[in-house]
């Protein structure tokens, strides 16, 4: 009786140690995690990996792993053990922060299709209210991380009217130049397009060469020099229209670039709410 | 005596993820992984508890996957005596001298003998061979190049041999010539057809306008022509012979990254070792 008491008494320690052994590692990893100690702190959860021959702690290993990479920058990296972590999540929840993180890494490395079609699937597993707040969230900043300011505050309007990110979106939009209207003015009137993103000095050059271009081709029309008129207007006055309307077209892109890292740099300094 | 027995059971348990053969295993988890400086930190500390040669080779190999070829010459000497790896050790230092481009440093230690494996001598010399052919320029006795090689191999390294100091180049005078003759011809004659196409075009539209402005008694302007056709027909036979010196240095480069290749592809003459390289 006494033997078997003893037995039973191994035996349970055996299985409770080897417990509080992964448990202590996960707290350990835990700790470099939490102080940033991101390099270690990975190690650490690998071992945790190893040893966890059962997989009770796959789930949060890889997913920690995961954000440590993805703290680090190494998006691929991230995207990669968060993947495993959602093949080893045991509750739904769980799925759901794997996926919302892997559309984050997603997001910050510019794969924008990718984290949309994730989304896409998310809201039709996850069609509760709670769950598609924080999906159009994503798919929000998504858009706005892809330069479509539009779609991105319709995504955050759907979270409360006037959203702080919704009423960004819509600043940015608003602000932002045409760059068929810069085109189509150019067509009509070389410079105006300059004109129009506010580029004067380029808008006042590019239509005087265009006025002389034109001048010495019509010159050369009413001489009957049509073999001059051909090579003037082809290599010369041609090349400055092209030139008009293909350099407003540049003037717009570079005046919008301008005013999204604007919004950007607000994003990143001053926005207080969850960032990708 | 059962509390003796549980309370040493407790204290081993509690240590045995980082006890030496755990973490032995866990830095062998993590070399397969390809994960090299998280593997190295575990085998080093590993070591601290056991004198491992396999150990020490992995963490050589680990250095070398991370570029830290110093630190891995340092492994590697330490197996050169006494050691069931030390001539897997010494093949992998003259890799080593192969990747720090030391070609006279590698060429010396294989003609004195010095850290020389005679199991691994064949490999050795294929990769001197390589290594002389990608990095001498002068003209090299092609029977000591090839000696070392068999086979297919032999095939690849005379085909590489011939390319690389007997090569089809293109002749420049004879592209500035023809260019001289027919506007564009020397870069058709390098294979540069749309350069060669575009300058004939270009050449004789410009003629053309000077021609004709003459014609028409539009002198200015058919001397404003003549001077671009003057100035794009030398720019024309320039080019060309710039074309053909182009074409002759694309031709060594590509040798050079078709012989890195082939070195590539037979993973540096480097043996398969257990455990440790596939």
């Amino acid at each position: 009786m006494k033997s078997l008491f003893i037995f039973c008494l191994f035996f349970m320690m055996e299985i409770s140690f080897a417990q509080s052994n992964l448990e202590k590692q996960l707290n350990y990893a835990n700790e470099l995690f939490d102080s940033t100690d991101y390099f270690d702190a990975i190690t650490e959860y690998k071992r945790l990996i190893y040893f966890d021959v059962n997989k009770e702690y796959y789930w949060e290993a890889n997913y920690k792993i995961g954000l440590s990479y993805k703290s680090g920058g190494f998006y691929d990296n991230a995207i990669q053990f968060l993947k495993i972590s959602e093949m080893n999540a045991n509750t739904s929840d769980g799925i759901l922060e794997s996926k919302l993180q892997i559309v984050r890494c997603n997001i910050l490395r510019r794969t924008t299709p990718s984290a949309l079609q994730i989304l896409d699937e998310l809201e039709i597993e996850y069609p509760t209210e709670e769950y598609q707040a924080e999906i159009s969230y994503w798919r929000g900043w998504a858009f706005m991380l892809n330069d479509e300011w539009e779609n991105a505050a319709v995504e955050f309007g759907k979270l409360d009217a006037g959203h702080e990110l919704q009423t960004l979106c819509t600043t940015v939009e608003e602000s932002k130049f045409s760059a068929i209207f810069a085109k189509v003015i150019s067509y009509l009137l070389p410079g105006s397009g300059y004109f129009y993103s506010g580029e004067y000095l380029p808008g006042i050059l590019s239509l005087s060469w265009n006025i002389l271009g034109g001048y010495f081709t019509v010159n050369a029309i009413t001489e009957n020099r049509i073999f001059d008129a051909f090579v003037i207007g082809e290599l010369g006055w041609l090349r400055f229209y092209r030139g008009s309307i293909e350099g407003a077209e540049k003037s717009v892109a570079k005046k919008n670039l301008e005013i999204a890292n604007s919004a950007y740099r607000f994003l990143q300094n001053k926005y207080e709410g969850t960032q990708p | 005596m059962t509390f003796i027995i549980l309370n040493e059971k407790i204290y081993s348990q509690e240590e045995s993820l980082l006890t030496a053969f755990n973490r032995y295993k866990f830095s062998n988890y993590l070399f397969q992984q390809k994960d090299y400086y998280r593997a190295n930190n575990e085998f080093r500390q590993y070591l601290w508890y056991e004198n491992n040669d396999t150990v020490r080779f992995k963490i050589a190999f680990g250095l070398i996957e991370l570029g830290e070829l110093k630190q891995s010459q340092d492994y590697l000497k330490s197996l050169f005596i006494n050691s069931k790896l030390s001539d897997e050790a010494k093949l992998f230092f003259f890799k080593i001298k192969y990747f720090e481009n030391d070609y006279d440093e590698f060429t010396a230690l294989r003609k004195n003998k010095i850290y020389f494996s005679s199991i691994y001598e064949t490999k050795i010399n294929k990769l001197e061979s390589c290594f002389n052919l990608q990095n001498s320029n002068m003209l090299i006795d092609s029977t000591n190049l090839f000696a070392p090689f068999s086979g297919g191999e032999y095939d690849t390294i005379r085909s590489l041999y011939f390319r690389k100091y007997y090569p089809e180049r293109k002749d420049e005078t004879t592209a500035g010539i023809i260019s001289a003759i027919i506007p564009g011809a020397g870069k058709i004659y390098t294979e540069n057809y749309s350069d060669g196409i575009t300058s004939f075009l270009f050449t004789s539209v410009l003629g053309f306008l000077s021609y004709n402005n003459f014609k028409n008694n539009h002198d200015v302007r058919g001397w404003i022509f003549a001077a671009l056709t003057g100035y794009f027909y030398a720019g024309n036979i320039y080019g060309s012979v710039a074309s053909a010196r182009i074409y002759n240095t694309d031709i060594q480069v590509r040798v050079q990254f078709d012989i890195s290749e082939f070195l590539k592809n037979k993973n540096y003459f480097m043996p398969k070792i257990h455990g440790i390289s596939k």
